[in-house]
């Protein structure tokens, strides 16, 4: 008996050892997910839209905070933050701290992106050969986009400090550095050079996905931000004259799901969507409990000083601006309405802007005339055609037709815009956009962990 | 073999847990939003073998030897599951089945393992002397390929003074019935981390409905124990005729390669990775006495304990953890894990009823955007208590009993992390009831008071700070109880060996300063082991108040 139960002692001994080796069930080892470069693609572009969260989907990047704090931090005269989120608060009332959530977010999930894009870039090997041209086009652009829309946010040109380039990826800890920011001229030079090898590898059809036309768009919108007219007008007449994309029916139709004018978008369905988290874009505009699944928060409300600017019968007024029925009653934008469509990230009216805008500025006629350009916006609209425009007209238009979907502070920060306000104490005051507080500031996590990285001037 | 003996364990435990939720379509936080209805499952099985040899052996009846050797495996699984639709038909139906539409499900399925291998060697001699050497070789699935093991050996003396001949012949054996001196020195390791913290992992997610993946943890191999070497002193006693009795023990604590989160830049990729880094100390007394103040036909017991503990973190390799958010604890050297760090509150300024906060420099600024900049940040308190413990009395009396319970905790302050929206002067849209205090908010020029001016749609000083600090120390009468037992003679006639009658109060009645619902709530564990998440020592967050509760019986005997 007690040889019986030494043997069973040593028995159980020797395979103890092996039940230390536990797999997780709901994740992989990095090594083994690296062999599927394609999974790592749609990864990436869950990423930058209505990427994972905490508590499953969120309203990171193009799901959120890219596009509500482009209009928030432009809200003068335009529209106002009426929600309890203190972050958004901030934005919309230039009293931004280091650290914000919503601004440490876009730092962590643009990044976050990048690393995974830089690890498909490193990885391509692993792809069928057919297959390595398009997923390092896909990551190329990804990694483009994200710097550049990252860089928009943050860049101050009195120090022509832009933001990090990240292009290698960070695959353990012992890869981690500590980059600083790059000159603005640097991040540029990247981001084009990214966008345009994208541009070349891409397919030329995909409608989920980044195709030739996408790189061609985004690289249009990043001229344009540089002031590089020339080549912003070359890419968005490529874009508008390949005919792939065609302006929608009715205004509507371009927003609240897929349409022939939206040239990228955020990818949702009902199970996966920034829409129904607490902080998706349409949790926040939207202001109808009719529309399936709407949390209608109405936290964003929309001043009359803006909706004076159309025209009464302006159908982007009369069918994208309703008289919310929430709790709020916020008067809000219909663009951001039903939480399980995709998000429309980049249309075709933007190109036509686009090309006015550089056509107008070099006096030139590419594609087809300025006013010809806007009046295709705004006869979709039903407003009246312009019998001629000048360069006010068409930023004006940018402002009508671009409204609340992320490029106002973008626009007033290129152009120089000024206007007249009010402080706090109620004295009229020039607002410029240039202004160093309508600059983000490094998120303080970053500052603490990285002592290569420098503050914009107005958090010192 | 005489004396050997072997013997082996094995146990399953097994906890199920289904949950069913509805929500009817007029609930009104959300009018309009259609009715939902939810089912959970979760499933946690835990295994156990344990197997072991014992030796035993005498010799000249005064050398006693015991040696143990054996092995043990533990492995726990988790399941789960959650499915949630939206859209009943009315508000009859409240089950899942009649949901129109599935809105959300999640499926989770992790274990994790330990083994160990370990040897005892006790040995006493005459009952007098008392020693005792041990080792483990711990293994857990939680730490790096490389790293799985750690060795933690321990050894403790005792002495039995009142055993020694020369103490008998002092005859003062019933004065001090029993003494005993003491002392160990041991190794322990702490594997309190989530399951896979070492790998590096990918996660799945969606773009519309494709599936990818994405990197979700930053790989550490090394990722390994922490270990904490204990140092003991003390005494047990029994004195007066065994009327007092007691003990006393001093002890040092100083833990290495303490299991921390370390933030990360995040141009990495990562924001936070599991790492050893640092070291911390513990110091403390642990005091314990219970006498027989009366043991006539009227008794009264009395038993108290107290515990002092000093904890000081002495290294992080130069990486403070600093908050982050609405959290305000941090890992600073020279200071307690987890003490609140952050902007301080300077009050409200009477002449505006603006809440301000007190700059590096000493200036206050309403603006908090500018004052939340971790150059501002000081120490706001330490969520350790000075001193904690308990007392009990009972006191005994022709049948009737009666116990009185209380527990105390000294010095400690509570982050009440919900006032931000529990006390914010309405900011939150009312979708909280406020706190009494807020009550005396700033009405006009000239009020003194700590409550700004409510702003609706406006925050005045409803963020993160020192504001929401505040002292946690309490006393409270745990339980009481009264009782009656009902007299022998009785009882006799009823065939029955014993009844008693009982009413039993607990947490009646607390003496504190704390605002919010519950000073108690907050007490972690004392000596606040070091696992990461135990960095948010002290924190209230919407907790739930210790129920009041009363409760009568009767105790049958047969």
């Amino acid at each position: 008996m007690k040889k019986i139960s030494l043997l069973l002692f040593i028995a159980l001994t020797l395979s103890c050892s092996k039940e230390l080796d536990i797999n997780p069930t709901t994740s992989v080892d990095a090594n083994q997910a690296k062999q599927s470069i394609d999974l790592l693609v749609t990864g990436a572009y869950s990423l930058i839209g209505s990427g994972p969260g905490a508590g499953g989907q969120e309203g990171a990047l193009y799901g959120t905070d890219l596009l509500l704090n482009a209009d928030l931090l432009a809200s003068e005269n335009y529209m106002q933050w009426r929600g309890t989120f203190n972050q958004y608060n901030e934005v919309s009332n230039k009293a931004i701290s280091t650290t914000n959530t919503s601004i440490t977010r876009m730092w962590r999930k643009g990044y976050g992106a990048i690393n995974l894009a830089n690890t498909i870039l490193v990885s391509l090997d692993k792809a069928k050969e057919s297959d390595r041209n398009t997923f390092k086009g896909q990551a190329l652009f990804l990694r483009g986009i994200v710097h550049f829309e990252l860089l928009r946010f943050w860049m101050e040109p009195s120090t022509n400090l832009g933001v990090p380039l990240l292009t290698q990826p960070t695959e353990d800890f012992a890869q981690i550095q500590l980059p600083a920011r790059a000159t603005i001229d640097a991040c540029y030079t990247s981001i084009i050079a990214d966008l345009t090898e994208a541009q070349t590898l891409l397919p030329a059809a995909d409608d989920v996905y980044a195709n030739k036309i996408t790189a061609a768009a985004f690289l249009a919108r990043v001229y344009l931000t540089k002031g590089d007219y020339n080549n912003a007008l070359t890419s968005a007449d490529a874009v508008i004259s390949s005919g792939t994309y065609s302006l929608t029916g009715s205004v509507e139709e371009a927003f609240n799901g897929s349409s022939s004018e939206s040239i990228f978008e955020i990818q949702q369905t009902t199970l996966n969507n920034a829409g129904t988290a607490n902080d998706g874009l349409t949790t926040f505009y939207a202001c109808d409990p009719s529309v399936p699944g709407s949390a209608s928060r109405g936290d964003v409300g929309i001043n009359n000083q803006f909706i004076n600017l159309y025209e009464p019968a302006d159908k982007r007024v009369t069918l994208l601006i309703y008289n919310g029925t929430c709790n709020k009653a916020s008067v809000t934008s219909a663009k951001w309405k039903d939480p399980y469509a995709n998000i429309s990230v980049i249309r075709l009216s933007e190109m036509y802007l686009i090309r006015a805008e550089c056509n107008e500025r070099l006096s030139s006629s590419v594609g087809d005339t300025p006013v010809n350009d806007v009046n295709a916006i705004r006869s979709k609209a039903g407003a009246t055609p312009y019998a001629l425009v000048v360069l006010g007209d068409i930023l004006l238009e940018r402002d009508l037709e671009l409204a609340f979907e992320g490029q106002r502070i973008h626009d007033y920060k290129r152009t120089g815009k000024q206007i007249a306000g009010v402080d706090n104490q109620g004295n009229p005051i020039t607002i410029k956009y240039t202004d160093p507080q309508f600059i983000f500031p490094i998120p303080q996590t970053e500052i603490n962990t990285n002592k290569n990285l420098a503050q914009n001037s107005y958090y010192h | 073999m005489k004396g050997l003996n072997f013997r082996s364990e094995a146990g399953v435990d097994v906890l199920a847990l289904y949950e069913y939720g509805w929500q009817g379509a007029k609930f009104p936080v959300s009018a309009g939003t259609p009715s939902s209805g939810k089912y959970g499952t979760s499933r946690v099985i835990n295994y156990n073998v344990n197997n072991t040899f014992t030796y035993s052996k005498e010799l000249n009846e005064v050398h006693s030897f015991q040696l143990l050797v054996g092995q043990s495996l533990q492995k726990s699984t988790a399941e789960s599951a959650f499915i949630q639709g939206q859209g009943l038909p009315t508000d009859n139906f409240q089950y899942l089945a009649n949901a129109a539409q599935n809105t959300a499900f999640s499926s989770s399925l992790t274990s994790f393992s330990y083994v160990s291998y370990f040897g005892r060697l006790n040995y006493k001699f005459s009952n007098k002397y008392l020693l005792s050497a041990s080792i483990r070789n711990d293994g857990s699935s939680r730490f790096g390929r490389n790293t799985q093991y750690g060795w933690f050996p321990s050894a403790s003396v005792g002495w039995i003074l009142t055993e020694e001949g020369f103490i008998k012949d002092l005859g003062i054996d019933r004065a001090i019935n029993f003494f005993k001196l003491k002392g160990s020195i041991g190794k322990t390791g702490n594997s309190e981390i989530s399951n896979f913290a070492s790998r590096g992992l990918y996660s799945s997610t969606f773009f519309g409905d494709r599936a990818g993946l994405y990197p979700t943890q930053i790989a550490n191999n090394d990722l390994s124990w922490e270990k904490t070497t204990q140092t003991d002193v003390g005494v047990e006693y029994t004195l007066a005729n065994n009327r007092i009795s007691g003990g006393v023990d001093y002890y040092i604590k100083n833990t290495n390669d303490l299991l921390l989160a370390l933030p990360l830049a995040s141009t990495s990729g990562y924001s936070s990775t599991l790492r050893n880094l640092g070291k911390m100390t513990n110091k403390g007394w642990d005091i314990y006495l219970n006498t027989r103040n009366l043991v006539g036909k009227f008794k009264w017991t009395t038993s108290f304990n107290i515990s002092f503990y000093k904890n000081k973190v002495t290294d992080l390799n130069g990486q403070p953890i600093l908050p982050t958010g609405r959290s305000l604890n941090a890992a600073l050297v020279g200071q307690p894990l987890g003490i609140f760090y952050g902007v301080p509150y300077a009050g409200v300024d009477p002449v505006t009823g603006d809440a301000l906060f007190t700059l590096a420099d000493g200036t206050t600024t309403n603006n908090w955007s500018k004052a939340s900049q971790t150059a501002n940040f000081r120490v706001l308190g330490n969520p350790n208590p000075t001193h904690y413990g308990g007392i009990t009395n009972t006191f005994e009396y022709l049948g009737f009993d009666l116990t009185v319970f209380g527990q105390w905790s000294y010095g400690n302050k509570i982050y009440q992390s919900g006032g931000v929206f529990q006390s914010s002067g309405f900011t939150n849209f009312g979708l909280d009831n406020q706190t009494l205090d807020q009550l005396h908010y700033w009405k006009q020029d000239g009020d003194i008071t700590n409550v700004p001016r409510p702003e609706l749609d406006m925050n005045n000083g409803a963020r993160t700070s020192g504001r929401y600090v505040s002292d946690g120390s309490y006393f409270r009468f745990k339980t009481i109880t009264l009782g009656y037992s009902l007299p022998k003679a009785v009882l006799d006639k009823f065939k029955i060996s014993s009844v008693k009658i009982y009413a039993t109060g607990q947490n009646l009645f607390t003496m504190t300063k704390y605002q919010g619902n519950d000073p108690e709530i907050n007490y972690t564990a004392p000596n606040a082991t070091t696992q990461s998440a135990n960095l948010a020592n002290g924190v209230d967050y919407y907790s739930a108040p210790q129920a009041k509760s009363l409760i009568f019986g009767i105790k049958l005997g047969f």
